[in-house]
């Protein structure tokens, strides 16, 4: 008894730094080799003997960054379209296919890119080379999927959004974080918009931005090196790149005075968001700013969950995260409130927090805790194949450059408390912030609704 | 860049999770005969919990899960919500340490505590580094085998799950698939929720806590699990920690009888006006988990409604542009099971939506499967075993479902040739002894002019929607 308190007692004495020992540990790499078509299109391959899997993912440099106003929304409508068919493999065939052999596909569209996935079992790797490398070339949709799709991607909008008051306060975040730039508006589209799409403006997106000099192949999992090149090569080469006509980023310019939106919904419970501009992806305070969003508010450790959740109890859950994009960032928290009437205070907590951090930075425990936690989430994020060939994707479309995946842990291992509080000063300024409530609509003006 | 913090990704369609090993979605196999599962090795503690260890040291990460082989159903009568309340408050103090001290121990190793109560059973999860290892052990035994449970923790627990349960009435879906629960369980335990409701919480005790967690962590209940990089250390480790777990004196678990179900089917509509989609959900009981009939149930589920090329996803969604999806899904449980269907639709569209739905279905128990469909599904959820069992934590959780339900482990390693042995009759004939389209219930929740819509397809029970929620 007195062995197993004695080693409890340790333990919990324990600090969580890492030593040099662990930092080797971590030191993560799995190998990569890298081409570039003629075309353009630039090839990622991992192979590893002993996966099952094989995880072919296809990422264009497209967003609803790239969309003209007025026809917002076009580019997931346009992830959908992606699944109608192409010379080989029409319509149904796609998915067929891929379910005859044990397969899985889908896609997913953000403000700055559009990925498409299948995942196989490891011996059929040669026919996803084949399934994709036919839409990229040949695909063919008309009138009729246009218009199927459009309702299928309007219900998609009544679920996620118009009837999901939470997905209502997400699309305000952006909305009144940006003013000028095309990050403000909803990846997901105005039902207007969705509305006024054609079958031109579909095929002006797929020439505007579909070529392969725009893509991004990854190839994850068990597969053999030389036949995947041999067959990419084959399938991909005769495909001909075209021109990417991209719009000039629109800039955002500097906020000057602290903005706040209140949405009224038939909701049971009280939300408030706070959101501030943090550097683009790649930026020099990018790691500081993941690391200060943990220690603000991720996990039960976290100040603002001991601050609001556990001493006060006028909060239930928070929720902090860094998101950085091609342009810009975003600082962002969601807090879950008991009530209205905590609302004030939950504003207070919030910026009082943040200004402790502008004013004396954070502690060196905390520091290392967080670090912790992104280390762990790394690790996790490689344990698939599919997570392997997201992460290469990820870091080649974003900054241009796999290679970057591999240099993050080091990155984050060199914020120190100072960078933290100097990242802080520079990023989150109550002049620049951004406050949403989500709240109960009031009996009396039920009606209410997004008043700004 | 580590992270893709993609709050604005889109999918083509929402997928469910899978779980091969049953009690929730799908269960695969493989057709890839280099695929093997992982080395486990199993054993004993001294007081009777059972370990589990796979190694795998591809990568520095260590995942420990500790299952309670008992779960919500088991609550005594009045007590709704206890083993929720037991999963809220076990990591908020133990022995000296506060749960400050206990969040920022596990938060210095990487994790958060996670646990999972579920109908049939518990699941704590943790996660460390590989070099945290055997700290993370020797600290979630401390935690979990001396909670204090103390009394003002218990009400911060309430006020939250409180607050939480509110929260969840703001989402259609989470509320439509409650409804649908209700109307197929009706008083069984299977038909509540696992988190209790505000007034159940509101009447239980500390004692009723302590009482709850003695009757589920007990020796005989529980197997630890730990895969990734193992230590060499690692048996001895778990024997110096839970080895040496106490079983406490507790009342039994409350027995559990099988559900009863009404024969008819039936329709209820809650009304919520400001509503422009109708969540729309279909469900009537089926097989429990140990049934011989489970896998002729899954595969013949799975050409029914999941996946991309189901017959329901190609009619509703693909052919008519009805909903954005459609599943249907077979939860095999301890003492039944429950078939359904989920999706949604603009209220508008809700009785046709409901009208085909039903015709597919129909269709489906009628006519059967075709010899194409089955062998196109072989393949699909051949091809899938691999993907869901790819990493050990995969194939750790796995096993552990296996336990919870007492099927043998061979089921994971004999399933491609079980799955191979099938034949077109076998699954036809468990198609009409287990897919009633007569008994199908169906549960709206929906905003203006679908009421009427609903009368034209069926007798309708009609409620509003501020009665409804005050049942939660």
């Amino acid at each position: 008894m007195l062995k197993q308190l004695l080693v409890i007692t340790s333990v919990f004495g324990l600090t969580p730094q890492i030593n040099a020992e662990q930092n080797s540990a971590l030191a993560l790499r799995f190998p990569v080799e890298k081409m570039v078509l003629e075309n353009g299109l630039t090839v990622l391959l991992s192979a590893s003997s002993t996966s099952p899997i094989v995880s072919y993912q296809t990422w264009f440099r497209v967003g609803s960054r790239d969309e003209k106003e007025g026809l917002t929304g076009l580019a997931h409508l346009f992830e959908h379209l992606m699944f109608k068919g192409a010379t080989r493999y029409s319509n149904k065939e796609f998915d067929q296919t891929i379910r005859n052999h044990g397969g899985s596909a889908n896609a997913f569209t953000t403000r700055d890119y559009t990925g498409y996935y299948i995942n196989f079992p490891n011996e059929f790797a040669t026919l996803a080379v084949d399934l994709e490398s036919d839409r990229m070339a040949s695909l063919k949709f008309d009138e009729e999927s246009l218009k199927s799709e459009r309702e299928v991607v309007k219900e998609e909008k009544r679920f996620r959004f118009d009837n999901n008051p939470l997905g209502k306060l997400f699309n305000s975040l952006f909305e009144v974080t940006f003013e000028k730039s095309r990050y403000r508006w909803p990846v997901i589209g105005s039902m207007e918009d969705l509305d006024r799409s054609t079958l031109e403006d579909a095929k002006d997106f797929f020439s505007s931005f579909y070529s392969p000099s725009n893509a991004v192949i990854v190839v994850a999992g068990g597969f053999e090196m030389s036949k995947m090149k041999n067959d990419i090569k084959a399938a991909y080469q005769n495909i001909p790149r075209r021109e990417v006509k991209r719009l000039a980023p629109i800039p955002e310019p500097r906020q000057k005075s602290p903005r706040s939106l209140t949405i009224r919904e038939a909701v049971q419970t009280p939300h408030i968001a706070f959101s501030f501009r943090s550097p683009k992806a790649g930026g020099e305070d990018s790691h500081a700013m993941d690391i200060l969003g943990a220690i603000i508010g991720e996990g039960e450790d976290s100040r603002l969950h001991r601050e609001l959740v556990y001493k006060r109890q006028i909060a239930t859950s928070v929720s902090t995260y860094n998101q950085s994009m091609l342009e810009s960032g975003v600082f962002q928290t969601l807090i879950q409130a008991t009530s209205i009437k905590s609302l004030a205070t939950i504003a207070s907590v919030y910026n009082s927090v943040v200004e402790q951090i502008r004013r004396s930075g954070v502690t060196q425990g905390e520091l290392d805790r967080a670090k912790k936690k992104i280390m762990l989430d790394f690790v996790e994020s490689l344990k698939t194949a599919a997570g392997k060939a997201r992460a290469l994707a990820l870091n080649e479309v974003m900054l241009g450059d796999y290679e970057a995946l591999f240099n993050d842990i080091e990155k984050y291992q060199k914020v120190d408390v100072k960078s933290i509080q100097a990242s802080a000063l520079a990023y989150l300024n109550r002049h620049q912030g951004v406050t949403i409530k989500l709240l109960p609509e009031s009996r009396s003006n039920s009606s209410q609704k997004g008043a700004k | 860049m580590i992270f893709s913090k993609c709050h604005s990704d889109f999918s083509r369609f929402v997928m469910g999770a899978f779980v091969v090993a049953g009690a929730s979605s799908c269960q695969t196999m493989s057709r890839n005969s280099a695929f093997e599962l992982s080395s486990t090795q199993e054993s004993r503690l001294k007081n009777g919990i059972e370990t589990m260890l796979i190694n795998d040291s591809s990568l520095p990460a260590t995942t420990v899960m500790v299952l309670v082989r008992h779960g919500m159903i088991s609550e005594s009568p009045g007590k709704s919500g206890v083993t929720e309340l037991v999963g809220s408050t076990i990591d908020k103090g133990s022995g000296g340490m506060s749960a400050n001290q206990i969040s920022e121990t596990f938060a210095s190793m990487g994790g958060d505590f996670s646990i999972s109560i579920e109908p049939d059973y518990m699941l704590v999860t943790l996660k460390s580094l590989s070099f945290d290892q055997e700290r993370l052990i020797r600290f979630a035994y401390q935690v979990l085998s001396n909670p204090t449970f103390a009394d003002d923790e218990i009400q911060r627990a309430k006020k939250r799950l409180t607050t939480s349960i509110r929260a969840l009435l703001d989402q259609p879906s989470a509320v439509a698939s409650a409804g649908l629960n209700q109307m197929v369980f009706g008083e069984h335990p299977y038909g509540r929720a696992v988190f209790g409701s505000r007034e159940s919480l509101g009447k239980i005790r500390r004692g009723d806590i302590v009482n709850r967690f003695n009757q589920l962590f007990r020796p005989e209940y529980m197997t630890v699990a730990v895969v990734g990089r193992l230590n060499e250390s690692l048996p001895q480790v778990l024997d110096e920690t839970f080895g040496g777990w106490k079983q406490r004196v507790a009342t039994n678990l409350h027995e559990v009888a099988s559900p009863k179900e009404s024969p008819r089917g039936e329709i209820t509509f809650v009304k919520k006006s400001d509503l422009t989609q109708s969540q729309v959900r279909f469900g009537h009981l089926s097989i429990a988990r140990n049934d011989p009939r489970f896998m002729k149930v899954r595969i013949a589920n799975s050409i029914l409604g999941h996946g991309f090329t189901s017959r329901l996803m190609d009619e509703i969604r693909d052919n008519m542009g009805l909903t954005y999806t459609i599943q249907s899904d077979v939860s095999n449980l301890r003492h039944t099971g429950i078939f359904h269907i989920n999706t949604f639709t603009q209220n508008q569209r809700a009785g046709l939506l409901i009208t085909e739905a039903r015709r597919l279905y129909e269709d489906f128990v009628k006519g059967g499967v075709t010899q194409e469909e089955l062998d196109s599904a072989k393949a699909y959820l051949k091809g899938l075993f691999p993907q869901v069992l790819e990493t050990v934590d995969g194939q750790a959780f796995n096993r552990l479902i296996l336990k919870v339900y007492g099927i043998e482990q061979s089921y994971l390693t004999d399933f491609m040739k079980d799955l191979d042995t099938l034949k077109l009759s076998e699954v036809n004939d468990v198609i009409r002894e287990t897919f009633f389209p007569d008994r199908l219930k169906v549960f709206v929740l929906g905003g203006e002019g679908v009421e009427d819509q609903l009368n034209l397809v069926g007798k309708v029970n009609s409620i509003e929607y501020s009665e409804f929620i005050k049942q939660f």
